[in-house]
């Protein structure tokens, strides 16, 4: 290292801290000296509301100094996926004379567990001569017939010289029936003494469905991704930084689990998504440090756009409080609401000319409110061991964009962790 | 060189995204709250990670946070 240079300061660390970290990539502080080493190992536990999926979850990061230039992280991840989730919605029929059942439901594509459609009568009255008629519809799960294992692994190699990072990554993602590899390129150049920094990155994944209720099928999809960001601090307690990312995905985006209920036949049949989507997100997020307070403020907005129709925010805040001796409190609150997509409804009475048509519920207009606590500890200089639980609630009322009401599909999970740091 | 000048150049930038204005000059020796594990973008990362996972399996749309990373067949 240069004698010249500055002490190698964590600042920039701290500002550009997972810049561009994803799911499956964390990415903590790529500055212009590699990262000290560390090991962080976590157990998460996700777990729907009214027994519906679970996932256990194990994850590690490795971050490891080779040399003054040169720093190498290593992550891994196993999921332990079960339970019922909803593969499509069938409508309830209400008469004058008291009667509620489901639409009849005469087959169901691909599914491989056993449905329960609430025993329907072999057939169904007249809609539309006044004394019968649709009233709601309800949700169809697909039973708990289903386990999977996700394991996951990636590694991101960064060069650090002067004010400039180069980062190379890649990795893979394995389960029964869907894989992906990818690889991502990022460079980040500070300027302006270090209270700037540009970060510009592209990724590429490729990855392969082999659904488990199809024989001889397989569907691929590619995924780009772009990304340029600025951070800049603003005083001494505060900086801001702006990301704006394009994801760009071709090939197979329907998700073969999920059917439709059309009620022209009496059947539930696949699903069909377009070919291709294109998403952006603008990103902004404020951090400010409170002296006094010995706080920190973290504040991030994200709005999301694709050409399915589908437009979303995001509002996340988290507060840092030291408590002393080493303890510190994290409460934590998200908003998010997304629109419908243009070819989601609940149920079809016809399938649409333009052929797509979905009623996965994850593409109907909703919102969900999120709460959470953490308590970390750091137990010694080395050790710190942190332990939180958050509380999501999906409410279609809750959404600022205009949708057709999904409160069939409302639901709620919480999720458990527990993690130990290690800086060795 | 210690230079103010030099903070001119990113003000455009800075204006762009800044609530404040044209960026301070903060001297390093002024950056040790900056600094903090607590105020790193990202002070968790192992959790972030688990969490926009889960965003990603249940929200239709995800990502801004950064790029990488692979799908999964999430339900």
């Amino acid at each position: 290292m240069a004698a010249t240079d500055q002490p190698p300061s964590k600042t920039l660390t701290a500002l550009t801290s997972a810049a561009l970290a994803l799911p499956g990539m964390p990415q903590t502080g790529v500055a212009a000296t590699p990262e000290e080493r560390d090991w962080e190992v976590g157990y998460f536990y996700y777990e729907e509301g009214d027994d519906r999926m679970t996932v256990e979850s194990l994850n590690q990061s490795l971050v490891v100094p080779l040399g003054d230039r040169l720093d190498i992280r290593l992550n891994g991840v196993r999921d332990t996926i079960s339970g019922a989730s909803p593969i499509y919605n069938v409508p309830q029929i209400r008469c004058e004379d008291g009667r509620v059942f489901d639409a009849p439901v005469r087959t169901v594509s691909g599914a491989s567990g056993s449905t329960s459609t609430g025993g329907p009568p072999p057939e169904r009255p007249p809609l539309n001569d006044g004394s019968c008629g649709i009233s709601s519809v309800r949700q169809v799960m697909l039973e708990s017939t289903f386990e999977d294992i996700r394991t996951a692994g990636d590694f991101k190699l960064s060069y650090y010289r002067d004010d400039t990072t180069l980062s190379f990554g890649a990795g893979l993602s394995r389960e029964k029936d869907y894989d992906s590899d990818f690889f991502s390129l990022d460079l980040r150049q500070e300027m302006n003494q270090k209270l700037t920094t540009l970060a510009v990155g592209y990724s590429l994944a490729s990855d392969t469905f082999t659904p488990l209720n199809k024989t001889n099928f397989s569907g691929d999809k590619e995924t780009h991704q772009l990304l340029v960001g600025v951070t800049q601090v603003l005083s001494k307690n505060d900086f801001i930084q702006a990301n704006l990312t394009y994801g760009d995905s071709s090939g197979y985006l329907t998700d073969p689990y999920k059917n439709v209920y059309l009620l022209s036949t009496n059947e539930a049949i696949e699903e069909s998504r377009p070919e291709a989507r294109r998403q952006w997100n603008l990103l902004t997020r404020y951090v400010h440090y409170f002296p006094g307070l010995k706080s920190a403020l973290h504040l991030d907005y994200r709005y999301s756009r694709d050409d399915w129709g589908i437009s979303a925010h995001t509002v996340e805040t988290f507060w840092i409080q030291s408590l002393g001796q080493g303890w510190q409190l994290v409460p934590r609150l998200r908003y998010y609401s997304q629109g419908q997509a243009d070819f989601y409804q609940s149920y079809f009475e016809d399938l649409p000319a333009d052929g797509y048509y979905s009623s996965d519920y994850r593409l109907a207009g909703f919102g969900a409110l999120s709460g959470a606590l953490k308590l970390t500890k750091q137990i010694t200089d080395q050790v710190r061991l942190d332990a939180g639980v958050e509380f999501y609630d999906r409410q279609s009322h809750y959404a600022l964009n205009d949708h057709d009401d999904s409160s069939y599909a409302d639901y709620g999970f919480t999720i458990y962790s527990l993690s130990v740091d290690f800086a060795f | 060189m210690h230079s103010r000048h030099s903070a001119l150049l990113p003000c455009g930038l800075g204006t762009l995204l800044s609530l404040a204005g044209c960026a301070m000059d903060v001297a390093p020796w002024e950056r040790g709250n900056l600094a903090r594990q607590e105020m790193a973008l990202e002070p968790y990362p192992l959790e972030a990670v688990f969490r926009q996972h889960v965003f990603f399996s249940k929200e239709a749309v995800s990502g801004g946070y950064g790029i990488g990373g692979g799908g999964c067949g999430c339900n």
